[in-house]
């Protein structure tokens, strides 16, 4: 805990925390009810917020993954990782708030809003890299993957917004949602900030984690060159799959 | 550039060529598209206007679900051989081995495209199509829009355990917006457009095969390198 | 305020209550012992 950069992911995430609760604060119990939506209406103190912090974080990880794959700098990998994994993380969580705002306003759970699609196919596409990082065993390829496959989701994004806003607009009528009120600005201002703040702090920590990861990787000692194991049924001898693996 | 541009017909003609000699799988691909057609049809029930309408949509993700079969094997001969830094010792521009590799899948794609759209049409009863020239030119573009991101995830996950789950899962979410013009302008041709939207969704595929055309080339370098 | 929609609070707290419960799910996950410095230092 005494590296730096845990010690300032920390005080951000404390900092965002309490901005953001004095944002949903205002929202909850201060400002009034949406005009249209009612009490339901709240729900964009959160959801909002959410969603611009989760582009931002894609944006965040395209910017560390251009830098990563030019410069081959382990910081850059591990910051392509920690900003990768936040936007997911909010991704996530604004597929469920969009759900649970969908319910009430729409009478659904999922509709094919241009921007809950998006948030889909963005939230499966940005998962996968994390999940192919578990699976690359090389130091150099992982980062190589996670760049390459990172830039590519970020360019999707905006394609798949707009082919999914034009495909959904031809079947229903574009959703409309609640035009920005001036009562609503404090609190979405207010939250926007403190999640972006403790959406940077957690970026922080992932990173530290991701470097911790990768110098325990890299310190550990070489593995011993694997003999041809000794194979009674391939004349031969040896496995070619494990020369491959050295 | 012209260097780049022969080595891309070469790589190409090598590709058919090894799909030429091993027919028997191509012919398998073909099988499998056919039978997904076959399968989709029956879960949605013999309900005949129902299938004529999703012909488009049936159409497309049996071609998406071959050409996963298809990309998985596009680089694998090369990498068990290890034959891979063999052409770039050659040395062929590693953006000349992508363009080669990813006309060839486009090529197979449209190929398999040839046996499932007549099929699709006549298990779906969607009828003759009209216009075949504009159905042909939204398959090529729709083939090369798989092809492009395809060939390339291909060649990443080519060396990683569990590439026979991650390509797919790569290349799903990616391929989103190709796959819904392809199916929208599909059915439009086979049921007819009234509000004149095609044009749009043709744009829509030219801008996709052009961004990941000319971006996974640019690319493509690293991943070989890596 | 015609055709405004009545009560929903439920579905509100839902939103925020699974938000913050996953921020700081996640918080914790990343600062768990061994996670932030090299295990055995």
């Amino acid at each position: 805990m005494k590296s730096p950069l845990a010690i300032v992911g920390l005080i951000f995430v404390v900092l965002g925390m309490l901005a953001t609760a004095a944002g949903h604060w205002i929202g909850l119990f201060v400002a009034p009810p949406e005009a249209m939506m009612g009490d339901v209406g709240r729900i964009l103190y959160v959801h909002v917020p959410t969603a611009w912090a989760a582009l931002i974080f894609f944006m965040v990880a395209f910017v560390a993954a251009i830098g990563s794959l030019w410069s081959g700098w382990r910081g850059f990998d591990a910051a392509t990782t920690g900003a990768v994994e936040v936007g997911t993380v909010l991704t996530f969580l604004l597929l469920i708030q969009g759900s649970i705002w969908a319910r009430p306003t729409w009478n659904t759970w999922w509709t094919w809003d241009p921007r809950l699609t998006t948030s889909a196919v963005l939230a499966a596409a940005f998962g996968v890299v994390l999940l192919m990082r578990r699976l690359i065993d090389q130091p150099a390829k992982r980062q190589m993957a996670t760049a390459v496959a990172t830039i590519i989701a970020f360019v999707d994004v905006p394609v798949v917004y707009f082919s999914v806003k034009w495909w959904a607009s031809l079947h229903q009528q574009a959703s409309t949602r609640a035009s920005m009120d001036s009562v609503m600005g404090l609190p979405l201002g207010v939250a926007a900030l403190g999640m972006l703040v403790m959406g940077t702090g957690l970026m922080l920590l992932r990173t530290k984690v991701e470097l911790v990861r990768l110098a325990h990787e890299a310190d550990a000692p070489e593995l011993p060159p694997t003999a041809a194991p000794l194979r009674l049924d391939d004349p031969a001898g040896g496995d070619p799959t494990l020369d491959e693996a050295t | 550039m012209t260097r780049v541009f022969a080595m891309t017909l070469t790589i190409l003609r090598k590709d058919l060529l090894v799909e030429w000699r091993a027919r028997a799988q191509a012919v398998a691909l073909l099988g499998f598209a056919a039978v997904v057609l076959l399968l989709f049809s029956f879960a949605v029930g013999p309900d005949s206007t129902m299938l004529a309408k999703h012909a488009g949509g049936y159409l497309w993700l049996a071609l998406l679900l071959a050409s996963t079969l298809l990309l998985g094997r596009s680089l694998q001969t090369e990498v068990e051989t290890d034959a891979l830094e063999a052409l770039l010792l050659a040395p062929v521009p590693p953006a000349a081995l992508f363009y080669g590799k990813a006309l060839a899948n486009a090529g197979l794609l449209v190929m398999v495209a040839l046996v499932a759209v007549p099929v699709d049409l006549a298990i779906t009863g969607a009828g003759i199509v009209e216009n075949p020239v504009l159905l042909a030119l939204i398959v090529v573009l729709g083939a090369a829009g798989i092809a492009a991101p395809g060939t390339f995830y291909a060649a990443l996950t080519a060396r990683i355990d569990g590439r026979q789950l991650l390509l797919p899962l790569l290349l799903f979410p990616l391929v989103v917006p190709a796959l819904l013009a392809s199916v929208k302008a599909t059915s439009l041709v086979m049921t007819g457009d009234p509000m004149e939207q095609l044009p749009g969704w043709i744009a829509l595929l030219v801008c996709f095969d052009a961004i990941y055309w000319s971006l996974c080339g640019l690319l493509f370098e690293k991943v070989v390198d890596g | 305020m015609d055709g405004m929609i009545d009560g929903g609070w439920g579905f509100v707290w839902a939103a925020y209550g699974i938000t913050w419960a996953v921020l700081l799910g996640y918080l914790v996950t990343l600062v768990l012992p061994g996670r932030l410095s090299p295990p055995g230092s």
